[in-house]
């Protein structure tokens, strides 16, 4: 094993565990996650009781929420904050191995939660994917986690200029609400936000990998549009990264 | 008369360290038209592929998304900051502070500090009911109105009642923050009770009165035959502040400080 990937496995390993003395956190985090896809199921399930579709689709959509669920917002910027990155910054491993380490041991520890949620949800309705659908739509589900990581790491880096992480993500999450696939899927929005909102980052974050997965959607334009979004975030998370460094200082050791 | 100048004076301390970081107040009043916007977006575009949500026409849903972010701005303004984090003080000992105050100690500890910036949701709230009980076929009269504002007083009592009892838990296990659920769970009082299956709807409209805080005080609103909800929703407000109360000073009992 290389050295990176072996930093990284210690540091999900470390955290994993330390996750599990705060198992009542990871139920409130699961909680989080898992509430606005059920409300989604609900309420779709009353406008389309017919469509097995919607039911396939929210559970799908219950899943990816959970195992792409990213908190840099709460973990890293509060490390901004107290200044306690400045021990990130002496290690000598690249500064994000930590948080990514987290943020995997965090979203296994909220997808194992998550698993009767789903168990429950697929025995209660009725769902069907398509054979094959399940593993064309993982591509596009690994490509979610990081494109979410991402997009969450670069708003928590904005603890750099201002105290209002929470504000600025919030207003993030609630996009990601509504034109991510959680409120509406993004076919049954009104238009022009369902010819939008599949160029847009949200849906590649959470609605792609279940529209793929319930073969709502072919699978090689979404990919390629996040693509696109990965490798935008990826340099804007650079970029931020960078200039966020140069505003930085800390006192202590 | 006392406990009411004493939630203004804290209140007003709250207006005042609020107001002296401008700029954040920017991002927290964006906050709170965000949420309310969003919640508006998302029952519109329901609205978009039906006439109907669980009997709920679109105008009835109009209100109901108000009262949703009436009664949510109350909750985000008074009762989430000091509750939501009262484990954490039960843990390190630091409730003393409270305790030691010259106000009844469940009063005290749910008025530490406030989020004035939060009714700005409130504010907007009020105004999509009012736009959405204009384009009511009839229009609601004195007494729903009455009956609403009754129930939505109910309503955030009963949040308080819940936040409370969920704080408690912290006396007998002081690790069991469960706050961050609780206001996920809050969302599922966005829609209709009548979205959920029989077995939930039961769940959540009897055993946690979530689903239905909302949408009673929104059913007087918008349709006749509120007498029994009225009835129903001021006993079990009642009952569930009584059983808050009364688990709140069994747990204090088992409270020692650290400080001195």
């Amino acid at each position: 094993m290389t050295r990176l990937p072996r930093l990284l496995w210690l540091n999900v390993e470390r955290q994993f565990l330390t996750w599990s003395g705060a198992w009542w956190f990871v139920f409130a985090l699961a909680a989080g996650q898992l509430v606005p896809p059920l409300v989604g199921l609900a309420v779709w399930h009353a406008v389309l009781p017919d469509s097995s579709r919607v039911t396939s689709y929210y559970l799908a959509v219950l899943f990816v929420a959970a195992t792409t669920a990213s908190y840099e917002n709460h973990t890293f910027a509060q490390r901004i904050y107290k200044g306690t990155i400045a021990d990130d910054l002496l290690r000598p491993q690249p500064a994000v191995l930590g948080p990514l380490g987290e943020n995997l041991a965090i979203r296994a520890w909220i997808g194992l939660t998550a698993v009767p949620v789903v168990v429950l949800v697929a025995a209660t309705t009725t769902v069907s994917f398509p054979p094959g659908a399940l593993a064309a739509a993982l591509p596009a589900w690994l490509g979610a986690g990081l494109l979410r990581f991402l997009f969450t790491w670069c708003l928590a880096l904005t603890a750099f200029w201002t105290e209002r992480v929470h504000a600025i993500t919030a207003f993030a999450t609630t996009v990601l609400y509504l034109l991510g696939g959680t409120a509406v899927p993004v076919d049954l929005l009104p238009r022009p936000w369902a010819e939008l909102a599949p160029y847009l980052p949200f849906y590649a974050m959470l609605g792609l990998p279940a529209d793929i997965a319930t073969a709502g959607a072919g699978p090689v334009r979404g990919l390629l549009v996040q693509a696109g979004w990965l490798l935008a975030t990826g340099a804007l998370a650079v970029v931020l990264w960078r200039r966020g460094l140069r505003r930085h200082t800390a006192v202590g050791g | 008369m006392r406990l009411l100048r004493l939630l203004g004076a804290t209140f007003s301390l709250a207006v005042r360290r609020t107001l002296t970081h401008r700029v954040n107040l920017l991002f927290d009043l964006g906050q709170s038209v965000a949420g309310v916007v969003a919640a508006l977006a998302a029952t519109l575009a329901v609205y978009h592929r039906t006439d109907t949500l669980a009997g709920w026409t679109r105008p009835q849903a109009l209100v109901l998304i108000g009262m949703f972010a009436t009664v949510s701005g109350v909750r985000a303004a008074l009762i989430d900051p000091s509750l939501s984090r009262m484990v954490g003080t039960i843990r390190d000992g630091t409730m003393d502070e409270a305790l030691l105050r010259p106000a009844p100690s469940w009063f005290t500890v749910s008025c530490r500090d406030h989020a004035p910036l939060a009714l700005g949701q409130t504010l907007l709230g009020l105004g999509v009911i009012a736009a959405g009980a204009a384009r009511l076929p009839e229009p609601p009269g004195p007494l729903n109105i009455a009956a609403a504002a009754v129930l939505a007083c109910c309503a955030i009592a009963l949040s308080w009642a819940l936040s409370l009892m969920v704080a408690c838990l912290g006396f007998w296990a002081g690790r069991l923050e469960l706050a961050p659920m609780t206001a996920s769970l809050w969302d599922v009082g966005r829609y209709p009770a009548g979205i959920y299956q029989r077995p939930l709807r039961t769940a959540l409209t009897y055993v946690i009165p979530l689903a239905g805080m909302v949408t009673l005080p929104a059913a007087a609103l918008t349709r006749p035959g509120w007498a029994g909800a009225l009835a129903a929703g001021a006993a079990s407000t009642a009952a569930l502040v009584a059983l808050a109360l009364l688990l709140f000073r069994r747990g204090l009992r088992r409270y020692t400080g650290a400080t001195s």
